[in-house]
């Protein structure tokens, strides 16, 4: 006699699946969570232990072995933001007896060194901005457009053309850099903003417009053809409808082609001079007077990092379910 | 309101002809249901209506006006779509007034009575002042029609959610009342209750028939659904292959179909067919033990209308025609016996395969493979060419 399944008194707020509730599937599912934060925390030991470098003093940085606990100094960040002179004894020892030293003064001063100006660094990070975000709205917008252009027109010849576009990607962006850098040289952009965005935009162009495509083709075409029979123009539509559906495929397209862009140090290494020149390839390049400021490099990597973890995190709600894609709901 | 007229409009994809050439004319205020199988042409035939298809050949009249080449906007058409099509990232309000907004914009420049070089001026100098307080009023006006549209449709209480947490059948509401806003030459609608479920369909089908009946708005509808179509329609563009197969009133296309193939597709079940071979005196013979007698009125126009010579011919009748009675004609067994609730329907076999559907009172009990004989009502029997498919004509 088949028993008359009772209706749980509480709520149920986890799985009831059979192939979930098991003793088997119940170990299975704890080991998976265990592994994925076992790998989280192995992948985020070079980002914590980089946060901590930043904030030792030079001796504790190269210690060995390794100093786990340390007394956390700014004298990294002094290191980056400013340039100084190294002092000589007697001039140390008169440093010490002014009292008009501000903080990062006084940090200077415990290595016998006196700040005489700013670093490049901030400059650098500036530079690394304009041209990341530039090109990032370039090849973003351009991207949109043109992948709007391959998902809804019959184009002679698409299917080529999107190879095409795809075959910039086909060999390292590295390879190509000495006839760039010889290019650049002729036509005066050497050195200059648009320059590096130009490159950036075209080497960023084919992700996006390969990226929004499948973006595009899953925007049901009926969608504008609503607002094309409510009275709109083919632009009205794409503007007031079609963007807006497709935001989850820009965010995901804007934090990958920023991130690109971002990154980028081979090109920057050899196409920018004092002017032009971003962050990447000047961070590791801090050597001060007595070796390598690892301080200062782990502090500069730092400051880098923030504007795109900023990026990603605004765009996050997007991004999750961009990456996912098949996430567009009809009607 | 408008009468649409097509003039040998037709549609080829490459080489693929997805619409023959066909003339049909909507008249004003008309309900026309575009009824087929899919892949006939009949969304291709509406969409070409839209304008958001162009033809490949002919042309598109409304009221007279040549319209073949104009833009989807041009053309103040309303389209209802099959997946309804509303815009996820906005409310049912502004779903609805989304038509309404793009005219506010031509609205704006017609109202400051400006020729070109004012509006240049205007929309430099004026514009903050002006189009302000001009966007003001008609935002008044927008905001009342699409009360009067929500009323209508009663979903004023949903015009502040947006399309993803409404019904399937809520969400076809607010796509209809977005296309009832703005007072359009035609309503277009594919499929609009395709996408339902079938209790909702009979709830919207009353619906949007009642609507047209209210707003007498000339109504071109595409469906595959033989029962939609026979429901709503004041008339029935059946299509199939491409090509029109027949026009006319749902009682038309029911009962005098002019092909096998609307014989066929209307009706649930459809036409019930029988072979049989005619033999020059009045007798249609179809099988060892079965001859059909042809009613008096209809034998001159056999004789004329059969086209060769060996006498085939095909039989059709409707279910409810066909009447089980002891001393019938037509003897059959019972093949199978559905209760339908009101009525029961009988497959019978006539035997070589040939199955006919009769419609019998449910108080009737028949058992599988029990003998019987039928007879089929005089009136309502048709005849077909098996060459040409086409229907006999009944000489008058």
């Amino acid at each position: 006699m088949a028993q008359v399944s009772k209706a749980p008194r509480s709520p149920v707020l986890h799985s009831t699946r059979v192939d979930k509730v098991g003793f088997g599937p119940r170990l299975a599912l704890r080991l998976r969570a265990s592994l994925v934060i076992i790998l989280t925390i192995i992948m985020l030991i070079p980002v914590v232990w980089m946060g901590m470098t930043a904030f030792k003093s030079r001796p504790d940085a190269v210690a060995a072995p390794a100093k786990v606990i340390f007394e956390p100094t700014l004298e990294g960040f002094v290191s980056l933001l400013t340039t100084r002179r190294q002092l000589l004894p007697d001039e140390a020892e008169e440093y010490r007896q002014r009292d008009d030293l501000n903080f990062a003064d006084e940090i200077a001063l415990k290595r016998g060194q006196a700040i005489i100006g700013p670093s490049q660094f901030p400059k650098q990070l500036l530079n690394s901005l304009i041209i990341a975000g530039v090109s990032t709205i370039f090849s973003v917008g351009f991207g949109v457009l043109a992948a709007y252009a391959f998902s809804r027109f019959k184009i002679p010849g698409e299917d080529d053309m999107l190879f095409f576009i795809l075959s910039t990607r086909m060999l390292p962006p590295v390879v190509v850099t000495v006839p760039v850098f010889l290019m650049y040289r002729e036509l005066g952009l050497y050195d200059t903003h648009f320059g590096l965005i130009l490159l950036y935009t075209a080497f960023n162009l084919s992700f996006s417009v390969w990226l929004m495509k499948g973006f595009m083709d899953e925007i049901p075409s009926e969608y504008e053809e609503a607002a094309l029979v409510d009275g709109y123009t083919r632009l009205q539509a794409f503007r007031k409808i079609v963007l807006p559906q497709a935001v989850t495929g820009i965010a995901a397209t804007t934090v990958f082609s920023f991130i690109f862009a971002w990154n980028e140090y081979a090109f920057a290494l050899m196409l920018t001079g004092d002017t032009a020149r971003t962050a990447p390839p000047s961070i590791p390049s801090r050597i001060g007077t007595g070796g390598v400021e690892w301080a200062a490099i782990a502090a500069g990597s730092l400051v880098f990092l923030i504007p795109v973890i900023i990026v990603t995190f605004a765009l996050r709600r997007h991004l999750l379910r961009g990456v996912t894609f098949g996430a567009i709901r009809k009607g | 309101m408008a009468t649409i007229e097509l003039l040998e409009v037709e549609k080829r994809f490459g080489d693929f002809q997805a619409v023959k050439p066909l003339n049909l004319t909507i008249n004003d205020g008309e309900f026309v249901v575009l009824l087929g199988p899919s892949g006939c042409g009949k969304t291709t035939t509406l969409r070409m209506i839209s304008g958001l298809e162009a033809v490949s050949g002919g042309t598109i009249l409304f009221d007279g006006r040549d319209v073949t080449w104009l833009n989807p906007s041009e053309r103040n058409i309303a389209f209802v779509f099959q997946f309804f099509a509303l815009y996820s990232h906005m409310t049912a309000r502004q779903n609805i007034s989304f038509p309404l907004e793009a005219e506010l914009g031509a609205d704006i420049d017609n109202d400051l009575g400006l020729g070109e070089v004012g509006r240049f001026l205007s929309q430099r100098v004026f514009q903050v002042f002006m189009v302000q307080w001009l966007r003001r009023r008609h935002r008044a006006v927008i905001n009342q029609r699409v009360e009067e549209v929500a009323q209508l449709l009663r979903i004023q209480r949903l015009l502040d959610r947006r399309p993803g947490v409404l019904s399937g059948g809520d969400q076809q509401r607010v796509a209809l009342a977005r296309a009832l806003v703005r007072e359009p030459a035609a309503f277009l609608m594919d499929e609009p209750l395709g996408a339902l479920d079938a209790e909702f369909r009979e709830t919207m089908r009353a619906e949007i028939k009642r609507l047209h009946i209210d707003q007498h708005a000339t109504t071109v509808y595409v469906t595959h659904d033989q029962i939609e179509a026979m429901a709503m329609g004041d008339r029935i563009v059946v299509m199939s292959d491409a090509e029109i197969q027949q026009v006319g009133t749902p009682a038309e296309v029911y009962h005098d179909p002019a092909n096998l193939f609307v014989a066929r597709f209307i009706g649930s079940p459809g036409m019930s067919l029988i072979n049989g071979q005619y033999n020059g005196q009045g007798m249609i013979r179809i099988n060892e033990g079965n001859t059909y007698r042809i009613p008096d009125d209809w034998k001159a126009s056999i004789e004329r209308g059969l086209t060769g010579d060996d006498g085939e011919i095909i039989i059709g009748f409707r279910p409810e025609a066909a009447h089980v009675n002891g001393d019938g004609d037509l003897s059959a067994r019972v093949y199978a016996d559905d209760l339908h609730g009101g009525y029961s329907m009988l497959h019978l076999d006539l035997g070589e395969d040939t199955i006919v559907h009769a419609r019998a009172g449910r108080e009737m009990q028949h058992e599988i493979d029990e003998a019987l004989r039928f007879t089929i009502d005089p009136a309502s029997v048709r005849f077909f060419d098996p060459r040409t498919e086409a229907a006999i004509r009944k000489a008058t």
